[in-house]
């Protein structure tokens, strides 16, 4: 499947840009959200009400589908590994602190995992298939494999993407998850993909691995021969021999930790490969004519892949 | 291509197994009872599981949330005979919205009124992990996932399942879902003023609402090939679905019905059935105001004046959410293996404006081909399933 457009929120200034890849620093403080204008993209009485991973979520979905009137896609796939955090907590803290019936409904109904995919159709008036997956580490590679099903049964274009938000309550709980020490941090990455290959549109595939004797092997097949220039990575770099002498960048310094980072490392993917040999991309990180590998080994146990080709 | 269920799994407030639950609807025995366990200071109607959780775990390992330890008693029955075999690719589509809220409301609890709570119970939180967990205990390796979309999240796994297969990317699929009961959605439908404070009417005139219930169900999927390898006996087919989103409001379904419509024509034209070949539907039916006038309006869209025996069993099992496309895909098969008509409980006067009957009382004797079974969610995710019997 192919990227006909990308998008993403999170700590960097990518929203409804072009041609940044080069010019990322990584956060050495806490990540802080950049956020784009959501007035442009949603009308304020939602989004007054609306928590962060639902306004990036929507806001990405509007900028890829408000511009160009026939990539219109037949479905919407979100792979989310936490869901709507803020919502789910202020639902526990009203009805803690109300007795009786007369809780505001709101956070409840704002507080399941597919609130996002469901709000994006609801905002771009669409009927088709949706649907959210949740598998911690790996929620955005389901959901694109999801995608990628779709597409070959008929559709033209989807959009798929992957979100998650930060809570001061996770911080504290981060050690009892996969997180460790890490900053964690809050990220959307959307895409519209389309089933044939358009001008300028990145070629995707992707999988997800049980981590096991028979791993490199398993690897290899998957890339068919295929040696990435470049590797983008999250979790330990154990990465099999063949790629020691291939440069790596980790995401997470960038982005910060969080369970659907792959979505927004794919947008910075995305724009690697679009502007190659151009401005800010001659640094020997970005040189090379192989694909681009996103690497996600958050949970040591499973590994994402998803590979990025032009 | 043809996609085989070969085996079934269920635990509901009817019971521990697919033969208590089919014991209970065959005997109109509904499973609500009525206490103040999640609702402390109120009585309220659910269909409980009145097994504890020290009883469904595991002799050893990490405590689990109720959503995985249900699960596991659900797929284990569901998976019973089979094993890992080489030549095959399994996969595990686990579904669930509640995830590990079990544990975790009872950490939030404490930590809401001590500003200290026990972080271990936030372990098991992450939707994901329920279904791991399940696919650890049973050795899958090839495949794992979970969906959530609400109320339609399992009856989302079984279609995923059969895509998956039709694509070639799986050959043999257990898939299904689990929601346990908790304060946090025992209170959330409460604020939305849609839980009933008697037990639930679906389809009737005077219904107020719905009430939740607890649960599990597991069916396994296979293709032809798998069906070679395993030699597994088949027990119906799953021969339609379809899922549509409605976009129309956060958590009201549309008036004029169009997701459910949609999602109910869909599983038609894959199934390449046409309406009055349907001879059983399972409805969604909650018994909300809302809903069930929703998915009236859509039947008769679909089926004109000739709607066929139609049900809910949400007043035998209460609203099992996640859990709930499942329970009620098994209880399709069952309808059909069986060849009987699950009632409609509670059913007396029908709705002014459709005027639908439901079936009110059990009915034995009738030959069932088909039958379509509807899931409809939370954010206007809806689903339709179409089960099949074998020779048709």
């Amino acid at each position: 499947m192919f990227i006909y457009k990308a998008t993403s929120v999170s700590c960097q200034p990518l929203f409804g840009s072009n041609g940044f890849a080069g010019m990322l620093k990584e956060c050495t403080n806490k990540p802080q959200l950049i956020k784009p204008e959501y007035g442009k993209y949603i009308p304020p009485a939602l989004s007054r009400r609306m928590s962060e991973i639902l306004k990036m979520s929507v806001a990405c979905a509007v900028e890829l589908t408000s511009h160009d009137v026939t990539l219109k896609p037949e479905a919407i796939l979100v792979g989310t590994g936490l869901g709507c955090l803020e919502d789910t907590e202020k639902f526990l803290q009203a009805y803690l602190s109300v007795s009786g019936d007369l809780i505001p409904p709101t956070s409840f109904i704002q507080s399941t995992h597919n609130t996002i995919a469901g709000q994006i159709s609801l905002i771009l008036k669409n009927h088709g298939y949706n649907m959210t997956h949740t598998r911690n580490t790996v929620s955005f590679e389901l959901a694109l494999m999801d995608a990628e099903l779709c597409l070959m049964e008929g559709r033209k274009f989807v959009l798929a993407g992957g979100a998650d938000e930060r809570i001061n309550l996770l911080e504290m709980a981060a050690s009892y998850f996969c997180f460790g020490q890490k900053q964690l941090g809050s990220g959307a990455g959307f895409f519209l993909l389309g089933a044939a290959k358009g001008k300028e549109t990145p070629a995707i595939k992707t999988t997800v691995f049980e981590v096991n004797e028979n791993l490199e092997g398993e690897i290899k097949t998957f890339l068919s021969e295929q040696i990435p220039s470049l590797i983008l990575y999250a979790g330990n770099p154990n990465f099999p021999t063949q790629f020691s002498s291939i440069p790596t960048l980790n995401y997470e310094s960038y982005f910060g930790t969080f369970f659907t980072g792959p979505a927004v490392a794919l947008h910075w993917a995305s724009d690697i490969l679009l502007n190659r040999g151009k401005g800010e991309m001659q640094h020997t990180l970005f040189k090379g004519s192989g694909p681009v590998l996103i690497w996600n080994n958050l949970n040591p146990a499973t590994l994402g892949l998803t590979q990025v080709s032009l | 291509m043809k996609i085989y269920i070969t085996g079934l799994g269920c635990v509901s407030a009817l019971g521990m197994d697919v033969g208590q639950n089919l014991e209970a609807l065959k005997m109109n025995k509904t499973g609500i009872s009525s206490d103040s366990e999640f609702y402390p200071g109120k009585t309220i109607f659910t269909g409980k599981i009145a097994v504890s959780n020290a009883h469904l775990s595991m002799k050893s390992g990490p405590p689990m949330s109720r959503t995985s330890l249900l699960a596991i008693a659900a797929a284990g029955e569901a998976w019973q005979g089979n094993k890992p075999v080489s030549t095959l690719r399994d996969a595990f589509i686990h579904a669930t919205s509640v995830g590990g809220m079990d544990r975790t409301e009872k950490f939030y609890s404490q930590y809401f009124h001590s500003k200290s709570g026990d972080f271990d119970l936030v372990r098991t939180h992450d939707s994901g992990n329920t279904g791991e967990k399940i696919a650890a205990f049973l050795g899958f390796k090839h495949y794992i996932n979970t969906l959530s979309t609400a109320c339609s999240s399992s009856a989302n796994a079984l279609m995923l399942g059969a895509r998956m297969i039709r694509a070639g990317k799986a050959d043999r699929v257990l898939a299904g879902g689990a929601d346990p009961l908790t304060t946090f959605t025992i209170k959330g439908f409460h604020s939305l003023m849609i839980y009933d404070v008697e037990w639930c009417k679906p389809f009737d005139h005077h219904r107020n609402g719905l009430n939740l219930g607890e649960g599990a169900a597991f069916l396994l999927l296979e293709s032809e090939k798998s069906l070679q390898e395993t030699g597994n006996k088949p027990l119906a087919l799953l021969t339609g679905w379809c899922n549509a989103a409605d976009a129309f409001h956060q958590t009201a379904s549309s008036p004029d019905g169009k997701g459910a419509t949609l999602a109910m024509q869909g599983a038609l034209t894959r199934s390449k059935l046409n309406p009055n070949q349907i001879d059983y539907i399972n409805a969604h039916g909650t018994g909300t105001k809302n809903n069930d006038l929703s998915e009236s309006m859509a039947l008769k869209n679909i089926f004109g004046e000739k709607i066929p025996p139609f049900s809910s069993t949400k007043a035998y099992t209460g609203h099992t959410l996640a859990a709930a496309g499942a329970i009620e895909a098994v209880f399709s098969v069952l309808a059909i293996r069986n060849s009987f008509f699950p009632s409609n409980l509670n059913f007396s006067v029908p709705l002014d404006e459709t005027q639908l009957q439901p079936v009110s009382e059990v009915t034995f004797g009738k030959p069932i081909k088909h039958v379509l079974s509807n899931s409809f969610g939370f954010g206007g995710n809806n689903s339709s399933l179409i089960f099949s019997a074998l020779s048709t």
